[in-house]
């Protein structure tokens, strides 16, 4: 139970309002994750674009399937697709209780097709190009937080 | 204090039916609903990632219920993975059943694998002529019931499905007490060793010997006496006892065939009919003739199988035919000219004998000249085109001189049936004296 695993996967936002609602919604999902994954050794990144979360959460088993369940039972998303779900050796995201990939960020994967073709081998697949490319916005937006506290 | 169930602490069937009573009690009867769900192949989930964890699914799907219905005044677990909700609420079932389905079907990540739930759902609504909280109960179960049986997810209860579901039922008892008295016996009878095998010499005309013993199985009942194999075998393939049976007369025929004496120059071999769902295990058929062979001491050659042309020759047959052939064995087709088989498939599968159905050998002597004419024609036919293709024949059903005289006549050389002998124990069967007979 004290294996390293991560999980990542999308959902369809069900977050009703403009864009300010939204951007304040993550906001809050956000303030919440990070005050409640420093406790439990958890780290990861969010996205939220085109109408979709996108997440990737590492951590321990037991505190992973904890916290996985209680995003289940969030209303904010709906038709959840787990990408992939699998032991680790180190951590991705090992500097973010949950690093913010981007909101509106413009998608570099299809979800759609993805979503509407849930094949195994299409998930398996797109779930490393979809953490990697969380990864990247990451460290994108990292770069560019240096470069403005530099100025 | 109410009674909760242990693993999930949601009520358990009796609380759950003493609250749907007190409600319908405050309500009325026509404004309590119930929503009786299934969780949908939890036998395979159980089977794959073991108890222990498949009670964690249990008690994640509980508190997903729990979390989501905290509005609804009972949530029941009636029992395994049978959940029940009431509401008394009915006109917005409609919003509560896309809830239910959207929530407990989100992936779940226990013990380290993601599993995702189907459901099935019986819906039952009370009106005035639902009798009580039980009833109201029972019906979202019947409408469950019925959703199984067509292979739908959803469906609501109407009066005509609790007809149905007593006489399916009523069915199903009558069935299931029959086949537990039969099985039990069977099995009994097999430790009793209340089965015995009897022997139809299958005489070879020309060479003036027996060529083969057909092992025919008897179950000698205690209090029925004799009963014949149709009565019996049946129920041995419809309750998955075949392979037992089979097993009782492969091991025996094997013994039998070591004790068969030579007699001039020629040692008979033994046929052994094999069952469909034998068959289809192959391997088992295949250890177990090996085993049987290995133990009785003899030349898998002496052994011939005979397989009934109703089973059809797929290609997957093809391949455990091959696996015979190679164990050495004969392969014979039984009730040849009755199923299936084109005679261009005989080309392409590992048989040695076609075996042609006894109800031609009958119609031979038809008064019918047509039926006659056209049983002749076949016969005759059929023994031309085994031998041109390299094939042994046996004419089964032999009964008369005329029949003999007449098969003689088409070329035919292996002749089983009364005309000879009738089946008989082995030491009957093996000093059965065949040049008195064929003379």
């Amino acid at each position: 139970m004290n294996a390293l695993y991560q999980i990542s996967y999308i959902s369809r936002s069900a977050i009703i309002g403009n864009h300010q609602t939204i951007d304040n919604e993550i906001a809050n999902i956000l303030q919440v994750a990070q005050s409640n994954n420093r406790s439990q050794d958890i780290t990861g990144a969010l996205l939220y674009s085109g109408g979709y979360f996108c997440q990737v959460i590492e951590g321990i088993q037991e505190n992973i399937e904890t916290l996985f369940e209680s995003i289940q039972m969030d209303a904010r998303h709906r038709a959840v697709t787990v990408l992939n779900y699998e032991p680790i050796t180190s951590r991705q995201f090992g500097d973010w209780q949950m690093a913010l990939a981007g909101i509106e960020e413009p998608l570099r994967f299809h979800i759609d097709g993805l979503v509407d073709d849930a094949t195994q081998i299409k998930i398996k697949e797109s779930a490393k190009d979809i953490v990697n490319t969380l990864y990247k916005l990451v460290m994108q937006k990292q770069q560019v937080l240096l470069q403005q506290t530099a100025r | 204090m109410p009674q909760l169930d242990s693993l999930t602490g949601l009520f358990d069937r009796t609380e759950t039916i003493s609250c749907v009573e007190t409600l319908a009690a405050a309500f009325g009867i026509e404004n309590i609903a119930i929503i009786d769900i299934e969780i949908l192949r939890f036998g395979s989930i159980n089977n794959a990632v073991g108890t222990d964890t498949a009670d964690k699914v249990i008690k994640t799907a509980a508190r997903r219920l729990l979390k989501h219905f905290s509005h609804v005044p009972a949530i029941g677990r009636l029992h395994g993975d049978h959940f029940c909700l009431v509401f008394t609420k009915p006109e917005i079932l409609e919003n509560e059943v896309k809830n239910l389905l959207e929530f407990t079907q989100r992936p779940m990540a226990i013990e380290g694998q993601i599993i995702v739930l189907g459901l099935r759902l019986g819906i039952a609504k009370g009106n005035v002529s639902t009798s009580d909280g039980k009833a109201l109960v029972n019906h979202a179960e019947i409408a469950l019931n019925n959703a199984k049986r067509r292979n739908l997810n959803i469906v609501e209860f109407c009066p005509s499905m609790a007809l149905d579901a007593q006489q399916v039922h009523e069915i199903e008892n009558d069935l299931r007490v029959s086949l537990f008295i039969n099985s039990a016996e069977l099995h009994q009878a097999l430790t009793n060793n209340e089965f015995e095998l009897h022997y139809q010499p299958i005489i070879n005309i020309e060479k003036q010997r027996i060529e083969y013993f057909e092992a025919l199985i008897r179950w000698r009942h205690p209090a029925k006496g004799l009963i014949p194999p149709l009565q019996f075998i049946p129920i041995a393939e419809r309750i998955n006892i075949m392979n037992v049976l089979g097993q009782f007369i492969i091991d025996r025929a094997c013994l039998d065939a070591a004790k068969i004496p030579e007699a001039q120059g020629y040692t008979p071999g033994i046929s052994i009919n094999i069952s469909p769902s034998q068959f289809q295990d192959t391997d088992i058929l295949l250890a177990t003739l090996k085993r049987a062979i290995k133990h009785a001491g003899i030349m898998s050659n002496h052994i011939q199988l005979e397989i009934t042309e109703s089973t059809e020759f797929c290609h997957v047959m093809e391949d455990s035919l091959d696996a015979l052939k190679r164990l050495g064995v004969k392969l014979s087709i039984d009730d040849f000219g009755t199923g299936f088989s084109a005679i261009s498939r005989l080309i392409e599968l590992p048989f040695d004998c076609i075996k042609i159905d006894k109800s031609f050998i009958r119609d031979l002597m038809c008064n019918d000249a047509k039926t006659r004419n056209k049983a002749e024609k076949m016969v005759s036919g059929l023994i031309k085109i085994a031998e041109s293709i390299g094939l042994k024949t046996i004419v089964e059903g032999v009964e008369t001189k005329e029949q003999l005289t007449l098969v003689k006549s088409f070329g035919a050389t292996l002749i089983q049936g009364f005309y000879f002998a009738k089946p008989m124990p082995f030491e009957q069967a093996t000093s059965f004296c065949i040049e008195e007979e064929i003379a």
